[in-house]
Formats: C-alpha cells, sequence, structure tokens
C-alpha cells in the first residue's frame, strides 16, 4: 500500500502533551513558597542592582541609584512624599513587552501605563518606610523595576527586588522590605489563601493580596489588596500567612546581598594580598 | 423639519420668558471656608461656583509678578459631568483656555490691582451644569467671590448675554437658544459707570441693530446687579449679625 | 487641601487626645463628622450626589452612556471611573497639579469596585457583544478637608443609588439588524440595587491608636492610613496601606476590625439617609449649595 505522506500518521485520537505533564498535581500546599532566586549587584552601570526570580517564571531586574540632587529643590508635590525635608523616592516600574502571555500589549498604550503607575506607586509606598529619607534632605532617590516575566506574584517580587539594590547601592535603610503575595482560590468553599501564587492562579483568584514586611521591625510596609468580600478574619488569616511567608524569604535576600558584598570586596581587594 | 421656534407670535420664548426677561438667579455667597472668598450662582438651570485665593504671594515664578500691580490668574473648568454629552477633560481645551482668557480680561478691569503691586490672585470657576450664559454665570458668581475675598472692585461686574431673533432682542440666552446659531452678544458692565469690561459678539450682525442687542444686554446686566446687590447685603447682614452677639 | 502647619506642640496635643479618646473637636475615635448628603443636584445627570463630611465637599454626578461591551465580558457593562481635583480644592490643583492625586484615587475605585458584585453590570448590558451601558462616574472634589477616600465613596454610592437608567428595547427586523428604541416614558427606568456597593473606611494611626475620619490636622499627624473597603454585610473587598509610614502587623488586625464595624454602621447610616430622601419624592426641596 502506498503511503499517503501528506496526511499525518498518527493515531485517531490525541491528547495534548500537558495531560501527561505533573502540571496541577492535585491541591498545592498553601503555605508552600515558590523558591526563590535573588542576586544582587549585578548591573556594573546602575549603583545597586538586584534581580529576583520566582520559579515558575516571575523575573525582575531592579536597578536603583543613591542620592542626587533633586533637580527642583524643596518642589516635592503633595503626593511626593517629600515632606519633613527629607529626600524623594522616586520609583519606576515597567513590564516588558514580551512580560505576559497571550498577545503583546502596545507599549506605552493608555491602559498599560495606568498599571505601570499605579504599581510604581504601590512600589513607593512599600519601600519609603525602609529608607531612611531623612538622611538625605534634598536629594532624590531612583530605584527602577523591569519586569521581564511576569508568571504571578509580580509587584511583591519587585518589592524584594527593589529593597535588595537599594540596599545594594548603599543606601541607608532600617531594614529590607520582603514582598509577598497571596490570592484566594475561588474553588476552595472555605476560601483558603495561596501563598505566592502562579500567574493561573492569580488570574483565576477571588481576592489578592500585596505585603511588605520589615522583618527586623515587624513593620508593615505595604499592604494592597482587593476582590470577593470576606470576612476580616479571612483576611486577618491572610495577612499572617504572608507576614510568615515574608519571614522565610528574609534570609535568603540577606544571604543574597552578604554575597555581593563579599564579591565585590573580593574584587577590590587585589589577590594575593 | 420645521425650525424651532424661538419666539411666538405671541411673543413668548421657547421657555416662556418674555424677549427682556432674565431666567431665575439665586446665589449665595461664603460656600466655602477655606478658600478666601466663594460663591456659587444659578441661572435657570446653568450652575457655576466661583472661588477665591489671594490676593497672596506669587506662586510659581516669581519673575511673572508685576512691580506695580496684583496679577490676575483665572481657571475655568466645566465638570465633566455639565453638559449633555460627558465632556471628556474638565479643563485645558481651547475652548476654556479662552474663556479662562476672558475671565482674566474682564476682572483686570474690574480689581484694584494696583493696590496689590507683586501679588497674585487666583480665580477659578467650575460650571456645574450647563444650560447656556455659561460665560455671564462665572462673572457674576467670581464677582459675588472676589466680594466676599474682601478684594476692593472699582464695581460689580455683572455679565448677561443677549441675541436676535427676527428683530427682536433676547436678553439672558438659554442653551436652545443658544444652539439656534444666530447673532449673540455677551456683555460684561460695570453697572454704576456704564463702562464695559467685555463684550463679545458672536456671528454676523448688522450694524444697526447692535444698539438694540447691547441695550437688552446692558439692561439684564442692571437687573443682575439688582439682584448681586442684594444678595451682598444679605450675607453682610448676616455676617454682622453673628459678630455683634 | 489648605496647607496645614503645624508645630511640634500641636501635634503633640492632637496626639495626646487621641490616646484618650478625645479629638481635638470632640469626637472619639470611631466617630465620623456630621455629614450631608443631598442626591439629585445635577439635573442633566443620570444620577448625583453632594456630600459634605466637615469641610471636606463632593460632587458625584454619573452619566449613563450607550458603548460596546468589553471584549472578556460580552454580556457586561462596566463603569468609568474619573477623579477632577479641581483647583477650587486648593491653587495647587491649578492646570494638570490634581491629576497625580485623581488618578490615584481613580486607581482606588477601580480596586473597590473590581469585586463581582458590587454592581449588578450584567443587568447594564442592551445586547451581548453589542451595546451596554458605560457608567461614567465622574467625581468632582471641590474642598478637601480631610478623609478624601471616605466622603468620595458615600458620594459614590448614594449617586449610584440615585441613578436611573433609562430602559431600551432590543428590536430585530426580518434582515437581522437590529435597532434600539428607548422608552418614551421617562419614569421607566432601571434603578441600580447599590446594596453591595461597599464604602471606604480609612483608619489613621495616630500614635498608638488609629482614628477614622481624620481631619487634614489629624492626618498631619498620622503616617500612615489603612484604607478599608466595607459592604453593608461587613464584608472586606479593598485593603490598602496609604502614607509613607509603616504599620505594625497587631494594629493591622485590630483596624480591620474597627473597620468592619464602623463601616457596617455608615451604610446603615447612609441607607437610612437615601431612603427618607427617597420617600420624600418631588416634594423635597432641593438644596444644593444655596443652603
Amino acid at each position: 500500500m502506498p503511503l499517503d505522506h501528506r496526511r499525518l500518521q498518527g493515531p485517531d485520537e490525541s491528547q495534548p502533551p500537558a495531560l501527561w505533564a505533573g502540571e496541577g498535581s492535585g491541591p498545592r500546599d498553601p503555605c508552600a513558597l515558590r523558591p526563590l532566586f535573588a542576586r544582587a549587584g549585578l548591573l556594573s552601570q546602575a549603583e545597586g542592582s538586584a534581580y529576583v526570580e520566582l520559579s515558575g517564571g516571575t523575573k525582575v531586574l531592579c536597578a536603583a541609584w543613591g542620592p542626587r540632587e533633586a533637580a527642583e529643590p524643596g518642589g516635592g508635590t503633595a503626593g511626593g512624599g517629600g515632606g519633613g525635608g527629607g529626600g524623594r523616592l522616586v520609583c519606576e516600574f515597567r513590564r516588558a513587552p514580551f512580560s505576559s502571555r497571550g498577545a503583546r500589549p502596545r507599549p506605552g498604550g493608555a491602559a498599560e501605563r495606568e498599571a505601570e503607575r499605579e504599581a510604581a506607586a504601590a512600589l513607593r509606598e512599600a519601600l519609603e518606610p525602609a529608607v531612611r529619607l531623612a538622611r538625605y534632605p534634598r536629594a532624590r532617590l531612583a530605584v527602577s523595576a523591569l519586569l521581564l516575566q511576569d508568571g504571578g506574584s509580580a509587584l511583591a517580587a519587585a518589592v524584594s527586588a527593589a529593597s535588595l539594590a537599594l540596599a545594594d547601592a548603599g543606601v541607608e535603610m532600617y531594614d529590607l522590605a520582603v514582598g509577598c503575595a497571596l490570592c484566594r482560590d475561588p474553588g476552595h468553599p472555605s476560601g483558603a489563601w495561596l501563598l505566592q501564587p502562579g500567574e493561573a492562579e492569580e488570574r483565576r483568584a477571588a481576592a489578592r493580596l500585596t505585603l511588605a514586611l520589615l522583618p527586623a521591625l515587624n513593620q508593615v510596609s505595604a499592604v494592597l489588596g482587593g476582590g470577593r468580600g470576606g470576612d476580616p478574619e479571612s483576611w486577618g488569616e491572610a495577612l499572617r500567612l504572608g507576614l510568615d511567608g515574608c519571614h522565610r524569604l528574609y534570609p535568603v535576600l540577606r544571604q543574597s546581598l552578604l554575597r555581593a558584598v563579599k564579591r565585590r570586596d573580593a574584587a577590590h581587594t587585589p589577590p594575593g594580598s | 423639519m420645521a425650525a424651532l421656534e424661538l419666539l411666538s407670535a405671541e411673543g413668548f420664548r421657547p421657555d416662556g420668558r418674555r424677549p427682556a426677561e432674565l431666567r431665575k438667579l439665586r446665589a449665595r455667597m461664603g460656600v466655602f471656608a477655606q478658600p478666601d472668598g466663594s460663591a456659587y450662582i444659578e441661572q435657570g438651570n446653568t450652575k457655576a461656583l466661583a472661588v477665591v485665593y489671594g490676593p497672596h504671594e506669587m506662586r510659581g515664578p516669581r519673575s511673572k509678578a508685576l512691580p506695580d500691580r496684583a496679577l490676575v490668574n483665572c481657571q475655568y473648568s466645566m465638570a465633566t459631568f455639565s453638559t449633555g454629552e460627558r465632556k471628556r477633560r474638565p479643563h485645558g481645551d481651547r475652548k476654556s483656555s479662552e474663556m479662562s482668557l476672558h475671565l482674566k480680561q474682564t476682572f483686570e478691569a474690574a480689581i484694584l490691582t494696583e493696590l496689590f503691586p507683586r501679588s497674585q490672585i487666583d480665580i477659578y470657576v467650575q460650571i456645574l451644569q450647563a444650560d447656556g450664559g455659561n460665560y455671564c454665570a462665572c462673572v457674576n458668581a467670581a464677582t459675588l467671590a472676589v466680594i466676599d475675598a474682601g478684594i476692593p472692585l472699582r464695581d460689580y461686574v455683572c455679565a448677561s448675554s443677549a441675541g436676535l431673533v427676527e428683530d427682536a432682542a433676547l436678553a439672558d440666552l438659554s442653551y436652545l437658544e443658544e444652539a439656534a446659531g444666530g447673532p449673540q452678544a455677551a456683555l460684561a458692565l460695570l453697572p454704576t459707570s456704564g463702562q464695559m469690561a467685555l463684550l463679545q459678539l458672536d456671528s454676523r450682525l448688522h450694524e444697526d441693530r447692535l444698539g438694540a442687542v447691547l441695550e437688552a444686554a446692558g439692561g439684564a446686566c442692571r437687573a443682575v446687579h439688582a439682584v448681586l446687590d442684594r444678595v451682598v447685603r444679605e450675607h453682610v447682614r448676616e455676617l454682622t449679625a453673628l459678630l455683634g452677639d | 487641601m489648605a496647607a496645614v502647619c503645624l508645630s511640634e506642640a500641636e501635634k503633640l496635643y492632637i496626639v495626646h487626645g487621641v490616646q484618650e479618646d478625645l479629638r481635638v473637636d470632640g469626637r472619639g475615635c470611631e466617630d465620623y463628622r456630621c455629614a450631608e448628603v443631598e442626591t439629585d443636584v445635577v439635573s442633566n445627570t443620570s444620577g448625583s450626589a453632594r456630600v459634605k463630611l466637615g469641610h471636606t465637599d463632593i460632587l458625584v454626578g454619573v452619566k449613563a452612556e450607550m458603548g460596546t461591551p468589553k471584549l472578556e465580558k460580552p454580556d457586561e457593562g462596566y463603569l468609568e471611573f474619573f477623579v477632577d481635583c479641581s483647583a477650587n480644592a486648593t491653587p495647587e490643583f491649578e492646570g494638570r497639579g490634581g491629576e497625580e492625586l485623581g488618578t490615584e484615587i481613580a486607581n482606588t475605585l477601580y480596586r473597590v469596585f473590581s469585586s463581582e458584585g458590587s454592581v449588578d453590570l450584567k443587568s447594564l448590558c442592551i445586547n451581548p457583544r453589542e451595546h451596554c451601558w458605560v457608567l461614567y462616574v465622574d467625581v468632582l472634589l471641590l474642598e478637601c478637608g480631610g478623609n478624601l477616600f471616605d466622603a468620595i465613596s458615600i458620594a459614590v454610592k448614594a449617586a449610584l443609588f440615585n441613578t436611573r437608567i433609562p430602559k431600551v428595547r432590543v428590536l430585530e427586523d426580518e434582515e437581522g439588524s437590529k435597532e434600539i428604541e428607548l422608552s418614551d416614558d421617562p419614569y421607566d427606568c432601571i434603578r441600580l440595587n447599590v446594596d453591595d456597593v461597599p464604602c471606604i473606611v480609612t483608619l489613621s494611626k495616630i500614635g498608638y491608636r488609629h482614628v477614622v475620619d481624620a481631619t487634614l490636622q489629624e492626618e498631619a499627624c498620622s503616617l500612615a492610613s489603612l484604607l478599608i473597603a466595607v459592604t453593608s454585610k461587613g464584608a472586606l473587598t479593598c485593603m490598602k496601606k496609604i502614607g509613607k509610614g509603616s504599620l505594625d502587623p497587631e494594629s493591622i488586625f485590630e483596624m480591620m476590625e474597627t473597620g468592619k464595624r464602623v463601616g457596617k454602621a455608615l451604610h446603615i447610616a447612609l441607607q437610612k439617609i437615601l431612603d427618607e430622601e427617597e420617600s420624600l419624592g418631588t416634594t423635597r426641596q432641593k438644596v444644593g449649595f444655596l443652603g
């Protein structure tokens, strides 16, 4: 029998390979944190920089610049955080055009810009309590975060990366701000919260929450969440779970900061001395 | 389609007014506590708010300060929901910039600016509901606000619009009459001295008819003046009653 | 937002007062200022409300306009928020000065209303994929005397309660082309169910305690506030920390509890006023800005 080369010689019924891949293998442990990789001081042009990656695809690159003379001395706007004679923290948050799944959004589109601006404001509010702005009167500090890939919990990763970058730039800080995200699974009747949701979980979540904690001081520097209503108890539970997550992430970030300092020391001291 | 009849055979306008009749005018001074002066005015369905800050030190670049008199700074804005169709932005478009400029010119003519050299007076007006005669309502509201702020004026500035329909001059046009597109004039008058602070004429009008239109507008301005004066006197009476037990 | 300048002594006075549950204007820590609510103040909107909370003065207009549904939700209408911080409130807002604050408030409103069920968006659909009602909620900030967010959310809820959307019918002829017919009767209209529309309660941390409905002076003494959106049933739909300070985890739990309690009471009081005003119908004397 001659073979018909134009026809695909496969079984009549086929299944997508995703079915066999172990994705979605049962309910996941709500308290499980996604492994986090952090590295500080990897960009040579910026004064401080950090890269944070959550396993599962969230990648954030962050750069920070230490105190510069403010362009308009004392001219901080009402929302600019310039009060009290302290310095100003300027934050920027950008999403790479290829960062998200689905159609590539038009870069610089109005909706895109709006979302970026909101995230930047959230980033600033999370970082401001951690930085000793009073030590930098009439100066401005800049942080720029670039989201390379959005695999869920992006803002939380950006907060961690940005505080690492600021610390790496040698800015005086009270503590590192550690970010952590949560979402409530709609499928769950009791409304259980999941720590550090992935992108798919985040998309179908009934409610979302992003937290930032200064672990050494035990102060919450950012709370930002919304979604379907829940009791204060339910949100309180989420808060507790998230704070616990922040505490567990803290050593990882500290380690990476220490490693960056050691690496820099090693580069400065001539070999053999 | 038959054009809308702006003046019936019996001499009535679409809303039932006589040609020289004004819409109901109600006003109140001292609406807000924080600004130096504020006022609210309703002319029929046109509603406007005005607030005044100043005279105060120059805000922004000091080079803009005038050595011999105060700078009058105006901003006209319309609430996004004030018009029939929703506006996209409250101010900053060409029409509002033009209106801001007109207000500035009007009040530079009326305020004794030479008493406050190197300072600034801010007048902000906001249209809450637009139904014709926006400029006039703004001027009248701003006059009250300036008086409320205690800033010396040469005279009240009273404004009213007038139009011409079938040889009859109509005073205080509503939106319907404005939209019909006939000749119309907006006049800001200092009633006691009879001086004009601003006159703006839209579309073509025969020279011979100008007198009639101006007379209608002037008459309306004087009527507005009577109302504004009553509002001010009442407000001052209330204030003095509060002060002296 | 008149600039507030407080000396250290004045700040201390306020902080100590809050510690004793007695604020400068004689209120306790969980008391609101006297609020004035009036609906239907701007006649060329679908619904409007004016709220005066102390010196904070907010005017909200809702306009219903026809639009096309969003791609991802073909059978729902949607809400658009716009906040105009007019120069009336402070000269700093002149020109584009108020835009930053305006977008921040609008974003917060989007977040508060993002939860499904706050407004029944399905009832805003005229025919799926083609036509729906878009509710433009325009907030006008006239005077700012502290606690903007709460006042705005009260005004938005009152304006949505007051909103009347004309009923339309979709007529389909033989060729399948659709025509939309507006009802002739102006009283034939849809009302929105606002039972689940949340109100925002802002709790400002002052010293070791937190207060609701802070005045400008109190806001100057507070480094961080927690903004909570509460529905009338006491469910929290949105949480946000604002300000440049940080909060203790324990105080957040306390603030959430207070927020729920205060929010529920606020909803009951607001609903009572709205119903009362509604029952007066056309006999009500409109006060507006003349009162």
